[in-house]
This record gives C-alpha cells, sequence and structure tokens, in this order.
C-alpha cells in the first residue's frame, strides 16, 4: 500500500453534535454553553491559548465529563463510552510520556488495543502516513517535538477511523512537515471522514480549513465559511498609531476621509496620531496619497491591535 | 486481562529509573541473608535477616514501586489518554495493570527472599517455601491496594510508605487489633500455618488471611476499575 493510501477503513459520515455545552471548575467557566455540529470533511477550531478548545475536545472525546448539555457521537453521548473510541482518533495536545518505547511500539500497541486483525501491517501504514518509518525503531524519548506529534498523528490513525480529533496537531512541527500532515487531513476529510483540529493560529486553519468555529473566552464566537469570518475579521474597525513630520495637519486631513472613523492627537510626551479605521483597503490607499498632496511625511505606521485576542473580542462582540 | 496492556505495564517498570532501585533491593536482600549466614555460621540469625529485611522490608517496598510505576505515572501526566482512548473496558485495563505489578513484585520481591530462605537453610526448604507462598498471598493484597491508592491519589508513593511503615510496623505493635488489617500480619498466619517457627507468635486464622487478601484484591480492582471508567482528562490550556 502507498503512503497516499488510507491506513485502514471504517464507516465514515459521523456527525458529532455538541449541544449547549457548558463545563466549569468551581467558579472558573471554561467553556460556556457553546453548540455546533461537526460534520464530516475537515473543520478548524479556532481561538486563542486558554479559550477552551482543549477543554471541548476533551468533552468531544469522552474525557471531560460537561457540566451541562451534551456531547454525542451519532446519536451516542460520548461520556464513558469506551467502544465509540472504535471510531474515533484522538491526538491530545499532552506530551507523550512513553519514552521507554520506541515510535513502533507504541503505535503498534495502539493498533492491538483496537483488536486489528493485522497490527503490523496497519502500524507500518500509518508509520508511513505520517513519514515516521525510518525513525520508527528509535525511543519516542530521543524524538523532536515534531516527531513526537507525527507518532501521536499515526497512533490516532492506525486503526483508520471515521472521527479524527486533533488539539493543536501542527506545534512544533516543522514547515515540510506540516504541509504533509496538513495534505493528510485534507485526504481523510475528502475521504468523508470527520476531522476537527484545534489551533491558535489563523493562517494555519486557513491553509486547510474552510469549515471554521471560532472559541473565545469559552464561547462559541463564530461559525462558518472561513472566508465570511475572515472578511468579518478584516473589515473590523482598526486602530493605528501614525507618526508624521504634521501631526496636526495630518490628523485634520484625515477626519475628512471617509473611511477613517475617528482621529486623536496623542499627548505633548506621546506623539503621533491615533487612527480608527473603518474601511482597512480603502485607508492603506488614501493615506499615502492625503499625505503626499499635503506634502508631510509619514515616518511611523503602526497598527496597535492585530493580535489574534483582538480579532477575537472583536467577533465576539460583534 | 490484556496482553498489550499488560506489555506496556512491564515496559513501564522495567523503563524507568526506579527499576535499577527495585533490582538492587533483592539484590540487597540475597546479599545480606548469605552474609551473614555465612558470618555467624547460625540459619536463625540469617533467617531473622530474610524476615525483617526481605518479607516485612523489601516485598512491600518493590511491591509499592512496581505497582506506581505501572498506572501512576501515567495518571499524574496525563498520557493515559493514549491507553484509554482504545476501546477497552476500563476494568481490564485495571486487572492487566495489577497481574503485571503481582508477577513484578514475585519476580523481584517474592523469589528473592524465598531464594535467600533456601540460600540461609538449604536443609529445611519448606521455609522457603512458606515465604515463597505467604509472599505471593501478600504480594497480591499489597498490588492491589496500591494500585487502588495510585488511582484515588497522586500520593500513592508516600501513602503506600505510610501504610508499610508506620500502619503495619509501629501502629500493629502498639493496637493488636490493627493486625486485623494488616497485610504484613495475613502475611505472618500463612508463614504460621505452613512453617509455625518462621511465625510463632501469629494468631490469625490462615482463612482469615486469605480471604482478606481476596477481599482487598477484589475492592482495589473495583475501585481502579471505577477511577478510571470516571477519570477526566483535560488540556493544557
Amino acid at each position: 500500500m502507498s503512503d497516499n493510501q488510507p491506513v485502514a477503513t471504517d464507516s465514515t459520515g459521523s456527525v458529532l453534535r455538541i449541544e449547549h455545552v457548558s463545563r466549569w471548575y468551581g467558579n472558573v467557566v471554561a467553556v460556556n454553553d457553546v453548540s455546533m455540529t461537526v460534520r464530516p470533511g475537515l473543520t478548524g477550531l479556532l481561538g486563542p491559548n486558554g479559550s477552551g478548545k482543549s477543554t471541548l475536545i476533551a468533552m468531544m472525546a469522552g474525557f471531560l465529563a460537561p457540566s451541562s448539555g451534551s456531547l454525542t457521537l451519532n446519536g451516542q453521548s460520548m461520556w464513558r463510552h469506551t467502544q465509540a473510541y472504535r471510531h474515533i482518533g484522538l491526538v491530545p495536545e499532552r506530551e507523550l510520556a512513553f519514552s521507554y518505547l520506541t515510535g513502533r511500539q507504541f503505535v503498534l500497541a495502539s493498533a492491538q488495543l483496537h483488536g486489528l486483525a493485522s497490527p503490523g501491517q496497519a502500524t507500518q501504514q500509518a508509520l508511513a502516513a505520517v513519514e515516521m518509518t525510518e525513525a520508527a525503531d528509535r525511543k519516542i524519548g530521543g524524538y523532536s517535538k515534531g516527531m513526537r506529534q507525527r507518532i501521536k498523528l499515526a497512533q490516532a490513525l492506525v486503526h483508520g477511523p471515521s472521527v479524527l480529533l486533533l488539539d493543536e496537531p501542527f506545534n512544533g512541527v516543522d514547515p515540510r512537515q506540516r504541509l504533509h500532515l496538513m495534505d493528510q487531513l485534507r485526504r481523510m476529510a475528502s475521504e468523508g471522514r470527520t476531522v476537527l483540529f484545534s489551533s491558535h493560529i489563523l493562517e494555519e486553519v486557513e491553509q486547510i480549513a474552510r469549515h471554521i468555529e471560532v472559541i473565545v473566552a469559552g464561547r462559541h464566537a463564530a461559525s462558518g465559511d472561513f472566508t465570511a469570518i475572515r472578511r468579518l475579521m478584516t473589515d473590523r474597525p482598526n486602530r493605528y498609531v501614525l507618526a508624521s513630520s504634521d501631526d496636526r495637519t495630518l490628523a485634520s486631513l484625515l477626519i475628512a476621509e471617509p473611511c477613517v472613523q475617528a482621529v486623536a492627537l496623542r499627548t505633548r510626551h506621546r506623539k503621533g496620531v491615533e487612527v480608527e479605521v473603518g474601511d482597512f483597503g480603502t485607508f492603506t490607499v488614501r493615506l499615502p496619497q492625503v499625505a503626499r498632496q499635503a506634502q508631510i511625511s509619514l515616518l511611523e505606521v503602526t497598527p496597535t491591535d492585530e493580535s489574534l485576542e483582538s480579532v477575537f473580542s472583536y467577533l465576539v462582540a460583534a | 486481562m490484556n496482553l498489550t496492556i499488560a506489555r506496556l505495564a512491564w515496559q513501564a517498570v522495567c523503563g524507568r529509573r526506579r527499576f535499577w532501585a527495585m533490582l538492587i533491593i533483592p539484590v540487597v536482600v540475597v546479599g545480606l541473608a548469605a552474609l551473614v549466614t555465612a558470618m555467624t555460621g547460625d540459619s536463625d540469625t540469617g533467617m531473622s535477616v530474610v524476615h525483617t529485611l526481605g518479607f516485612i522490608t523489601a516485598l512491600p517496598l518493590v511491591a509499592l514501586l512496581v505497582t506506581t510505576s505501572v498506572l501512576g505515572p501515567e495518571i499524574d501526566d496525563g498520557s493515559v489518554v493514549y491507553l484509554l482512548s482504545k476501546p477497552i473496558k476500563r476494568e481490564v485495563v485495571a486487572i492487566s495493570k495489577f497481574l503485571t505489578a503481582w508477577a513484578a513484585t514475585g519476580l523481584f520481591g517474592v523469589l528473592p527472599v524465598a531464594l535467600a530462605a533456601l540460600i540461609v537453610d538449604f536443609s529445611h526448604p519448606v521455609k522457603a517455601l512458606a515465604f515463597l507462598v505467604a509472599g505471593i498471598a501478600v504480594a497480591a493484597a499489597y498490588c492491589g491496594l496500591f494500585l487502588a491508592l495510585s488511582t484515588l491519589t497522586r500520593h500513592a508513593v508516600v501513602l503506600g510508605l505510610l501504610y508499610v511503615f508506620v500502619w503495619e510496623a509501629t501502629m500493629s505493635t502498639l493496637l493488636e487489633r490493627i493486625r486485623f488489617f494488616s497485610v504484613r500480619a495475613w502475611g505472618y498466619a500463612i508463614l504460621a500455618l505452613i512453617d509455625k517457627p518462621l511465625s510463632p507468635t501469629s494468631t490469625l486464622s490462615v482463612s482469615y488471611a486469605l480471604i482478606a487478601c481476596a477481599v482487598v484484591v477484589v475492592l482495589s480492582l473495583f475501585i481502579a476499575g471505577q477511577r478510571l471508567r470516571g477519570l477526566s482528562v483535560k488540556g493544557e490550556e
């Protein structure tokens, strides 16, 4: 079997349904009334660090009981349902601690625990799928972070699950391997499997998933086609700090521009102009034109809220 | 019993640093017992080394080291999720881990004690047999107890040490009724049945000792299985 073929077979078309799920620890709410349906295909679970992605995936995988609400796989509750693991492949964010095993032993054990008819063959295929055949007989303790990630993926793929849950699977993986793993996930999704992966990196999700679910501070902030959500993110008001040869004149000219929503001169000690922009695309064209016409030199243009968190905050508020 | 889980558990026992500590303990027991017997020429003195150092100290210590190796670290660092995300009943996981720990304790804890007894008094192999049989029984009880502790608390090693060296060693000498709840006392009863001089003061009946060992094993496996069934593992966020 070549590397591009499925590692095994399983029924496809599985649907994970999450309905009004919350999870709290004492007074801390980790996941707050989240509802979503994860269907066959590739779904990206996007959110900043600490937003509740891992908690949600742990509940989807049946390793955490929801405090309220329900999570089902094809209509069956996941909590304490060990037979569901026949259909689920899980790549937790949790680091591999089996340093005394070789990669092959680890994946083979996974195949055997799934009761596969040919565990050795399935192991070989899973290792080939993640390009770990050559390093398979080395101890996991000696693996790089990227190799550990790939072995984690191999043990999740070995039984050809119809549902694949991956928590930050690209962490520590080098760019070439990342592209390869992305191809693998795309292929599995195209076979009709339900593939959900989490990430806090917008560009990472953009590269492979068309459908995304956005989680912010435990809340379900957005759901749908990546392009539409990305547009919502790009079209939000952006803030910039500009430094120029004549801040006062530049401020008066910019407030006349329809694409600018607000302008404020900074205080004496912090020179510059703070600008809130409504239409990012038009602003990037008009700013240099306005400056040139007034013979003002732009010394600095700095976005002040480009962090992913601020993008997510905007989505939550929207 | 799942052979894959048992194999992984065995590799966990042999693959961790504490394996070397487990290997040193039986070597010390056999070596010291032989040395004392050779130096004193008195098998009774040698046998008291086997009894004190081997049966009531080394054996529970090995059981504790082995049993807390097979499950505790995986629960503590969360990597147990890789084992539990498989279609295997959690009770089977607990039983497989227990049987592996029991076998390893037999190998590194019980056999060396019996071997030491044979070296010390080769003319009375019944003493070695007594340590072997009693050792197998108490090893089961210790392993069960420590396995359950591993699923209940992160401090299984500390609590295990407290049980062996405070509850059994100290408290039982002060309060006689504690022997009903002491694995060591159950072992004494079995020793006395096979060779009375090995444990002349034992007053517990051997049937009570065997039933108590069995109850501890069954109860511990039930607790461990239930704890694994309800084990919550969340992400690192």
